[in-house]
């Protein structure tokens, strides 16, 4: 990828506190140094494990919440300790689109007085051409005029979540952060709802963030992957080499938990060992090696306790942090079968 | 694969005829008598509530006199009626004073939480500790027992516990992503507070007004039984169950017209906050 990068993000890190007052509270690193990049129109996917980090780190991009340490830049400019009318117009820049399609919408206004909120806030528009622009945008997503009257509960989770997408499109942003936008939705209705993002992004040039544990979402839409584990990025690179060619053990446990279906009936799948958090926090050293089946077959060398890995070039044009990427072996056939059978 | 949008449209549906629950039609009856009794009851009886005929003192119902007379040959339905009028406006003048201080209060310690937050309800905590009875007796001692005062003895009885209710409503309000929603979107604090917070307020405050209603017309009898709330001869619910409670044991009839419509109205209100609190869960409605 090549070009000014849209959104820049570097060194972020996010604690949170246990609740209480004073010091003495454990603090939780949600997100440990993390940096990448989104391109113009590019679609970045970013997958883990619950409690990797992942919402976190796009509640921080549109500024739900102040890093503690770090640096988020939109277009060369720093987000933080920006007053009154810039943070608007980046308001206007970044929008969210929630995976909560039921709570994501006040219960006791209708459609239309919600798809008003982003043109009366940002001064878009007013009286009929408010009417006029509410309608295109209904239209845009696949919903009809008519339903501008109703309520949120009423409407389908797929419906919601299409009025979700119109309510983030309104300010026609450059960037959107997608937070498990179909996790919550039917096998069918995803599909729907996916390949509404996979048209908008066409014709708007829109870049983004999408964020969801689901790899199959993942690959159908996004041309790079980043991988988050314990709230470290341990892989980050083009969608194929990622998915076909995995270096760090993580994303390779990761692509070998999906069932791969074989003929003849049965399918394999592999597992990894122990829970997220099994793993203490760890000071120094790889957060992964605790759970990491590479690990143990090196012998359990000391190198991954005690020097923390650090994202470096790895074969196919990605980044991956781990000591021992280079002498991994190839992966399980099974993810060929799983690039295959999609799209 | 191809890309197909599915264009999702749902037929607006005939308007369902609701099935009324015979407890609302019940406690609806009764509000509306109560409220006609307010209205129209003293030209409907026409008499005067402050006339006094001693030579016809503890007269039967019948006559002129629909319902009787009283100690003092009062009309007793117009006594009631006029009373009524009296109970309502304390009623409905305590629930705004506590609504007036409880929503402003809840709102802002449940929205901006921190220190403000823990101030204000340990504030309010010192109130809730404060039996509201003896609130309301401080207030009366302190200015004399009168229509006004006993508004704002109930007024500043109610508002503690309300003021918590909100807030807690308010922190429950905040925490869900359609506020997100809103922040993302840029909308400043008082945007949010207005189209988030406040309309997700309506239902409870809309149950919890006629809650306090059926407790102020509780309370307000209770002070007027105790001598502290409206004094005799002015007629209200309250100094009318003072008034009768003398000759209780040679003329219960008396106590009982004086009882049977606070209950009535009580339970009018009550039933009324039930069927609201059904009606308004927002799952359920559209």
């Amino acid at each position: 990828m090549s070009g000014e990068s849209l959104l820049s993000v570097r060194g972020l890190v996010k604690d949170f506190r246990e609740r209480g007052f004073g010091p003495g509270r454990t603090a939780v690193r949600a997100v440990d140094d993390v940096s990448f990049d989104v391109y113009p129109g590019e679609t970045l996917g970013l997958v883990g494990e619950s409690g990797s980090g992942k919402t976190t780190i796009g509640r921080l991009i549109v500024r739900l919440e102040e890093p503690t340490a770090g640096r988020i830049e939109l277009r060369g400019q720093d987000l933080r300790g920006l007053s009154g009318r810039r943070s608007l117009e980046f308001r206007r820049d970044v929008q969210m689109i929630f995976q909560n399609t039921q709570n994501a919408f006040n219960p006791r206004r209708t459609v239309r007085s919600v798809l008003s909120d982003p043109y009366q806030i940002h001064r878009l528009a007013s009286g009929a051409e408010l009417e006029e622009r509410i309608g295109g945008l209904l239209r845009r997503v696949g919903l009809t005029t008519p339903m501008l009257d109703r309520y949120p509960q009423q409407f389908s989770g797929g419906q919601r979540q299409r009025l979700g997408i119109a309510r983030a499109l309104a300010v026609q942003p450059a960037l959107v952060v997608a937070d498990e936008p179909v996790s919550g939705l039917d096998v069918s209705v995803q599909a729907q709802v996916l390949n509404l993002f996979a048209e908008l992004r066409r014709e708007l040039g829109l870049a983004m963030l999408f964020i969801s544990h689901d790899l199959r979402a993942v690959y159908f839409l996004c041309e790079r992957i980043a991988v988050l584990y314990l709230g470290r990025l341990v892989e980050i690179g083009p969608r194929r080499t990622l998915l076909e060619d995995p270096v760090h053990p993580y994303t390779r446990a990761l692509i070998g938990s999906i069932p791969a279906f074989r003929p003849g009936g049965g399918f394999t799948r592999t597992v990894i060992k122990g829970e997220i958090s099994d793993s203490e926090p760890v000071k120094a050293g790889c957060h992964f090696a605790p759970r990491c089946a590479r690990w143990r077959e090196l012998g359990q060398p000391a190198r991954c306790r005690e020097e923390r890995p650090l994202l470096r070039p790895a074969a196919g044009g990605g980044l991956a942090a781990c000591h021992f990427a280079e002498s991994s072996p190839r992966p399980l056939d099974g993810v060929a079968e799983l690039a295959g059978g999609i799209g | 694969m191809k890309t197909q949008v599915a264009v999702l449209v749902t037929e607006p549906r005939p308007a369902a005829r609701r099935r009324v629950p015979l407890l609302t039609t019940v406690g609806a009856s009764l509000g509306l008598l109560v409220l006609l009794t307010i209205v129209i009851g003293p030209w409907l009886i026409g008499q005067d509530p402050y006339a006094i005929d001693i030579g016809n003192r503890f007269a039967g119902p019948g006559g002129a006199h629909w319902l009787g007379t009283d100690e003092l040959g009062r009309d007793v339905a117009s006594r009631i009626a006029y009373g009524a009028r009296a109970t309502a406006l304390i009623a409905v003048g305590a629930v705004a004073i506590a609504t007036a201080i409880a929503i402003p209060l809840g709102v802002l310690t449940g929205f901006l939480g921190g220190w403000v937050d823990l101030v204000v309800t340990r504030v309010v905590d010192l109130f809730f500790a404060i039996p509201s009875l003896l609130v309301a007796i401080g207030v009366i001692g302190l200015f004399g027992a009168s229509v006004t005062t006993t508004v704002l003895a109930l007024g500043l009885s109610y508002w503690p516990f309300y003021t918590r209710l909100i807030r807690s409503a308010v922190v429950g309000l905040r925490s869900r992503p359609n506020v997100d929603a809103a922040r993302v979107l840029g909308a400043s604090r008082l945007r949010v507070i207005r189209t988030e917070i406040l309309t997700g307020l309506v239902p409870l405050v809309l149950v919890q007004t006629t809650v306090l209603l059926g407790f102020a017309i509780l309370d307000e009898a209770a002070l007027g039984f105790l001598g502290l709330g409206v004094q005799p001869p002015q007629a209200s619910w309250g100094s009318r169950l003072a008034e009768s409670r003398e000759f209780i044991l040679v003329h219960p009839e008396l106590a009982l017209v004086a009882g049977v419509p606070i209950v009535l109205a009580v339970f009018a209100m009550n039933l009324l906050s039930d069927s609201l609190r059904d009606r308004l869960d927002a799952k359920r409605t559209g």
